[in-house]
């Protein structure tokens, strides 16, 4: 039992694919402008990971080696294209805002990666337990990323004021902002690692 | 089970496999969300519409210079006013406005249905023309911003998101009402007097 | 005029790395060198105006007509991952050091979202075929200007000394920040 919790610690922790293993940048960037944004974008990837990595490790060995990159970005885009028609239908304002972002999880390298790393190798269960941590690795990562750049940018959190929004400093949620915040958590999360160790 | 290996009629069957796997899988989901996407769709239209009317009972559309018109009437069949969606290029892209006018012709509300303006920059013009363009009147020019000689104030760094946004509503005036018939077409003019009877 | 405004606009107000975020994997991956970083641009330019003109063809001949609009994103990701591998055959063939310079890069080309991205872009933006076309190729150079440049800044950073945590990654997004507020200047151009 706990070596399928430490599957999931794993992602969240050890391998957080945004703050250790510095994958699926684009979407961390683009989407964080406020903390409900980098929640959904998260939840969403969450999702496309644990599809993926369930289904790829099923067919594992139906596939064999030298076809095996495209037939995982098949089932990666259907699982896309799934998430996307569902998000039509069901979250219209969550997917207005995160807008191209959402049929570019086909290209996010964490996807990809785990299905390679992981998936490709072990068990369905235990690729179903790694999606769900590195999801929700992604996931803290962008809501931390999409709070800071909230709060500094226009006093908010979840959309309720802290302080008034002519405190805030507006470059944290333009462009600029994104790539400074997301600089100084990773650089934050070497230190924290460093004085773990 | 063993690997299948790299010939070419086990990656040519599975190939095949995967991609039927992953047709059956899309026309699904497609079959199922299609109903409940056009159903969403036509919901936040009917949303926009009612924020930016008087009550109504009844809506009438049909398209007037390319944009979606609403013509609102109570049960009675009376004329209450009409909405007008209007699109234009933005900084980030083209964006929409549902621009309500009454039977006077007096702008009622607006909402904005879809952009990609910056957030927190051209993305405040959600609410920030509320009052401007409660005061406008047919009487009046056609809007300006006060930088080109007009006077409505535009959104603070956001020059270029709010005469687009200035545009789109010029727009819809147009559509709905004319404010000089002598440069207007033979068609808006018509319109304006199919409201008055 | 409008293919002036599509290009300016592309290449520095709406940047594909600093403004839209999109390519920051090999924006951070391959800009330790100046040569590599020179490659991977020339690679992605080739693959993006070629897959662009393909995906377009495609939405407005197949999927458009077929009702089909939904499998946008199953298909590009193909059409885009056959033009890599194409492009990664050439390149073995004809230049055999810029290759081995890109290595692991040219398959990762698949995963670049800015290849996927101005397929999907110019579709949103509802362009012609010869302003896609224009729109990929500027948008190309815009991601370019940005990798060279930001190639050059970081060949000096090498040599600079940094508290351990910065080191690597945290001090190159801080510098690409400040290089996202250097070309939101051009802003004002349009």
């Amino acid at each position: 039992m706990n070596k399928k919790l430490a599957i999931i610690v794993n992602g969240i922790l050890h391998e957080n694919p945004t703050f250790v293993l510095l994958l699926g940048m684009c979407p961390t960037l683009g989407t964080t402008t406020s903390a409900i944004n980098g929640l959904g974008m998260g939840l969403a990837t969450a999702f496309v990971l644990i599809c993926s990595n369930l289904v790829i490790s099923l067919l594992k060995n139906l596939i064999p080696d030298k076809v095996h990159i495209p037939a995982y970005i098949v089932i990666i885009a259907s699982f896309v294209t799934v998430l996307q028609l569902c998000m039509q239908a069901w979250l219209p304002e969550l997917n207005q805002s995160l807008g191209l972002f959402i049929p570019l999880i086909v290209v996010n390298c964490i996807v990809l990666g785990r299905a390679e790393t992981f998936a490709a190798k072990n068990s369905p269960f235990d690729s179903v337990l790694d999606g769900l941590g590195i999801g929700l690795g992604f996931s803290l990562a962008l809501t931390l990323l999409g709070a800071v750049r909230e709060l500094l940018g226009s006093g908010q959190l979840f959309g309720y004021s802290i302080f008034p929004e002519t405190y805030g400093s507006l470059i944290f949620i333009l462009a600029p902002g994104a790539f400074i915040a997301l600089g100084l958590l990773i650089a934050l999360a070497n230190t924290l690692k460093t004085k773990a160790q | 089970m063993k690997k299948l290996p790299s010939t070419i009629w086990p990656m040519l069957a599975s190939l095949t496999g995967v991609c039927l796997l992953a047709g059956l899988l899309l026309s699904g989901t497609y079959y199922l969300t299609g109903d409940a996407i056009a159903e969403t769709e036509k919901k936040q239209q009917e949303k926009a519409v009612k924020a930016v009317l008087p009550k109504y009972k009844k809506l009438e559309t049909d398209t007037v210079n390319g944009m979606p018109r609403h013509k609102a009437f109570t049960r009675k069949g009376e004329y209450v006013g009409t909405a007008i969606e209007s699109t234009v290029n933005g900084f980030g892209g083209p964006f929409t406005v549902m621009v309500g006018f009454n039977s006077d012709n007096k702008i009622t509300g607006y909402q904005v249905l879809k952009h990609q303006e910056t957030p927190g920059l051209g993305s405040k013009m959600t609410d920030w023309f509320v009052e401007d363009l409660a005061q406008w009147s047919p009487e009046g020019h056609p809007l300006k911003l006060k930088k080109d000689g007009g006077t409505v104030n535009a959104i603070t760094a956001a020059t270029i998101s709010s005469r687009a946004f200035i545009l789109a509503i010029n727009q819809a005036i147009g559509a709905c009402v004319d404010t000089r018939p002598d440069t207007a077409t033979g068609a808006t003019a018509k319109t304006k007097g199919g409201q008055h009877e | 005029m409008n293919y002036i405004l599509i290009i300016i606009t592309a290449i520095f107000v709406n940047n594909i790395v600093l403004s839209q975020f999109l390519g920051i994997c090999p924006f951070l991956g391959v800009s330790k060198k100046m040569d590599t970083a020179a490659g991977m641009s020339g690679a992605v330019a080739f693959v993006m105006v070629l897959a662009t003109l393909i995906t377009y063809l495609l939405q407005h001949f197949v999927l458009n007509p077929l009702g089909l609009g939904f499998l946008q994103t199953i298909c590009f990701i193909l059409v885009i991952a056959f033009l890599v591998q194409l492009v990664e055959i050439v390149l073995k063939k004809i230049a055999p050091a810029l290759y081995r310079a890109l290595g692991v890069f040219l398959p990762l080309i698949t995963t670049n979202c800015t290849i996927l991205g101005v397929a999907i872009m110019v579709i949103q933006k509802d362009y012609n075929l010869l302003e896609s076309v224009v729109f990929a190729l500027a948008t190309a150079i815009g991601f370019a200007l940005a990798l060279i440049l930001f190639a050059g800044i970081r060949e000096q950073l090498e040599l600079s000394d940094l508290p351990k945590a910065m080191k690597g990654t945290p001090i190159a997004l801080i510098t690409a920040g400040i290089m996202a507020m250097a070309f939101m200047g051009f802003s004002g151009i349009v």
